[in-house]
């Protein structure tokens, strides 16, 4: 008996330690959901069980509702997906009167994704929703392709991203801010460097890649607003690249973690990520395929520091050599 | 856990064995899937009108995941074969690579699936209805199984048509080809799946191979106008949208009530993606619409919500 709680003893300390820290905010582990898949609140829950994630991260909300774009939204291409949803959502009043109550029921930190045609409605609605003691977190989304003023032309220009940025940190000094970059740009280290300068706590990164698909016999876009954002395991040696890049030329020295995610889909992936540099992913794309892959990533992460005998995670977050 | 209390699981993610694949028509295959333990007690609940979403590849294949999204498919019966196992049909028509490697796969191999997905047909209360069901191409499944259910509470007033380009697309599901030259519109049991229910059918052929020449709201057209039916009709419909729309279209005209099964480019199937938007009137006012989503607000929705104006046919 004795030699029995001995073992279950060591085991228990060999366990390695996933838990990974967002500033002040802890996760238990560094998997967590990518906005825009995996709903507002609980929509998952038949089929994941979303208490063992490291974070969940809702859908973009903005001040008002929004239809979204005219179908066909999505398409499939070979290892990918092309999307241009255009954010509908049931905007941020609906929100905080029928999903927020339900997001106090996560036992994991809760993170809403934001987004807006102007400064003035990103400070709006990022201010209702740091009142919410509950909300551990605003990952301000200023990378949407896929409607006209709703974040990536935010997010393409260093000095909007500044500014953006800058009001909104000005208007919620304490919460959490994750600023969601746009790989669609020339260089990720210049605005990335510009969202750190401007008072963002983390980084998420990356969101999609302009595309689109034509349809040669009716000699139209696939997609109902022309282009859309490519995700999926296609993007994700992309992704990868930018990520290691914002890393070791502006991250690592400013101490500011990152969320990494483009086309995650296996543990390997995500820890290719973490040697790369990022402390915790997002899972998107494959959530809407395989939603049980979120719980098997984190079992393949626990299995990986196993083998090696690393005993945190955090001991290889950004070890790439 | 910290769920809320009241929730029970309606769907999840589930293995499944082939445990029969046969032809349907040109290019189109019944598979029967294989559920037992959890997966027979989720799929026990499943109503007409529900679908699954099929993986078509092996799932925890990373290095080559070809292709990447899964397919939905109509629920075409549930078959219970015993207290702890039952199977699913699911009717599909080979039109890319998803559908190319369901139908390579072979009785005893797996397929990953997440269902029972979207809502379903709501029976007519009074078992003296007379139903309309109406199925062209791969829109027949759900039809299928709503005979199924509409017979086991008790309907008898059913008339069902079924619609195909060409006979050929039917030919193996049929099982009496005898239709009267003279009397194409008398509804028989000509196809195997909805006699299981003994539900009489119409066929109708576009190009006039089989039973009725024309589509199926032609069929229903002619039918009426010989059996003018003095009990209040029902329409249960599913297929493409522009037959569906006409279908709408027409129930509208004859104030009918008609229920109508959408087919949409999904993504995720489980209400996440957003991709499988349909414009659906929200007040008695045209001008105020909404996008619902057909997997889980719809697939069945009333034909007089649907803005059909608004669909590219």
């Amino acid at each position: 008996m004795d030699r029995n709680n001995r073992e279950i003893k060591q085991k228990y300390l060999s366990e390695p330690d996933l838990s990974v820290t967002l500033k002040n905010v802890r996760l238990p582990n560094p998997v967590m959901t990518a906005s825009g898949t995996s709903g507002y609140t609980f929509e998952l829950r038949d089929l994941v069980q979303l208490d063992q994630l490291g974070g969940f991260i809702t859908k973009s909300i903005t001040l008002e509702p929004r239809k979204g774009n005219p179908p066909q939204r999505t398409f499939e291409t070979p290892a990918g997906m092309l999307n241009s949803i255009g954010l509908a959502n049931v905007g941020l009043e609906v929100f905080c009167e029928e999903k927020i109550p339900l997001l106090q029921r996560f036992s994991i930190p809760v993170f809403v994704n934001v987004a807006g045609k102007t400064i003035d409605e990103y400070v709006a609605v990022s201010q209702r929703l740091m009142s919410f003691s509950h909300i551990s977190g605003l990952e301000i989304n200023i990378s949407c392709p896929n409607v006209k003023e709703g974040g990536i032309t935010f997010g393409t220009d260093p000095k909007s991203v500044f500014d953006l940025v800058h009001a909104v940190r000005q208007s919620c000094p304490d919460i959490l801010l994750i600023i969601k970059l746009t790989p669609n740009v020339t260089d990720i280290t210049v605005t990335a460097r510009a969202a750190i300068d401007a008072g963002a706590d983390v980084l998420s990164m990356v969101n999609t890649f302009l595309g689109m698909a034509i349809n040669i016999h009716t000699r139209k876009p696939v997609l109902g607003a022309r282009t859309g954002g490519l995700s999926g395991p296609a993007i994700k040696p992309m992704a990868l690249y930018l990520v290691s890049r914002v890393y070791q030329e502006v991250a690592r020295e400013a101490n500011i973690p990152i969320i990494g995610m483009g086309g995650i889909s296996s543990a390997q992936d995500a820890i290719e990520f973490i040697l790369a540099g990022a402390t915790a992913v997002s899972v998107g794309t494959q959530v809407l395929i395989h939603p049980g892959c979120l719980t098997q990533i984190i079992q393949g992460i626990k299995n990986y520091l196993t083998e090696y005998k690393i005993p945190s995670i955090r001991d290889i977050t950004g070890s790439l050599e | 856990m910290n769920t809320p209390n009241t929730h029970t699981t309606q769907k999840g993610e589930f293995s499944a064995r082939v445990a029969q694949h046969d032809t349907f028509g040109y290019d189109i295959f019944s598979i029967h899937i294989e559920l037992v333990g959890p997966a027979f007690a989720t799929f026990k609940q499943a109503k007409p009108g529900q679908f699954v979403q099929l993986a078509c590849r092996d799932i925890s294949n990373y290095h080559c995941p070809t292709p990447l999204l899964r397919r939905p498919f109509s629920i075409a019966g549930v078959n219970i074969i015993s207290e702890e196992s039952l199977l699913i049909e699911v009717i599909y028509h080979v039109v890319g690579p998803g559908t190319k490697w369901l139908q390579d796969q072979k009785v005893g191999n797996k397929i990953n699936l997440i269902g029972p997905l979207g809502n379903n047909f709501k029976l007519p209360e009074n078992q003296d209805s007379q139903i309309f069901l109406i199925g062209g191409g791969v829109g027949l499944p759900p039809m299928f199984f709503l005979a199924d259910q509409l017979v086991n509470y008790g309907h008898n007033q059913i008339i069902a048509i079924a619609g195909a380009r060409s006979s050929k697309y039917l030919e193996n599901a049929i099982e009496n080809h005898l239709i009267p030259i003279q009397n194409p519109l008398e509804a028989n049991l000509y196809l195997k799946q909805f006699s299981r229910s003994n539900t009489k059918c119409i066929i109708a052929t576009d190009d006039g191979s089989l039973g009725f020449h024309g589509n199926v709201v032609q069929a229903l057209d002619a039918y009426l106008s010989k059996n003018p039916c003095n009990n209040q009709a029902q329409i249960f419909c599913c297929g493409p949208h522009g037959m569906l729309k006409s279908i709408a279209l027409f129930a509208q005209s004859r104030h009918i009530e008609c229920q109508v099964c959408m087919e949409a480019y999904m993504a995720c199937g489980i209400g996440l993606c957003q991709s499988c938007a349909v414009p659906v009137q929200t007040s008695s006012n045209t001008d105020e619409w909404q996008y619902k989503l057909v997997c889980t607000n719809g697939p069945v929705f009333n034909s007089k919500m649907i803005l059909w104006d608004k669909i590219e046919i």
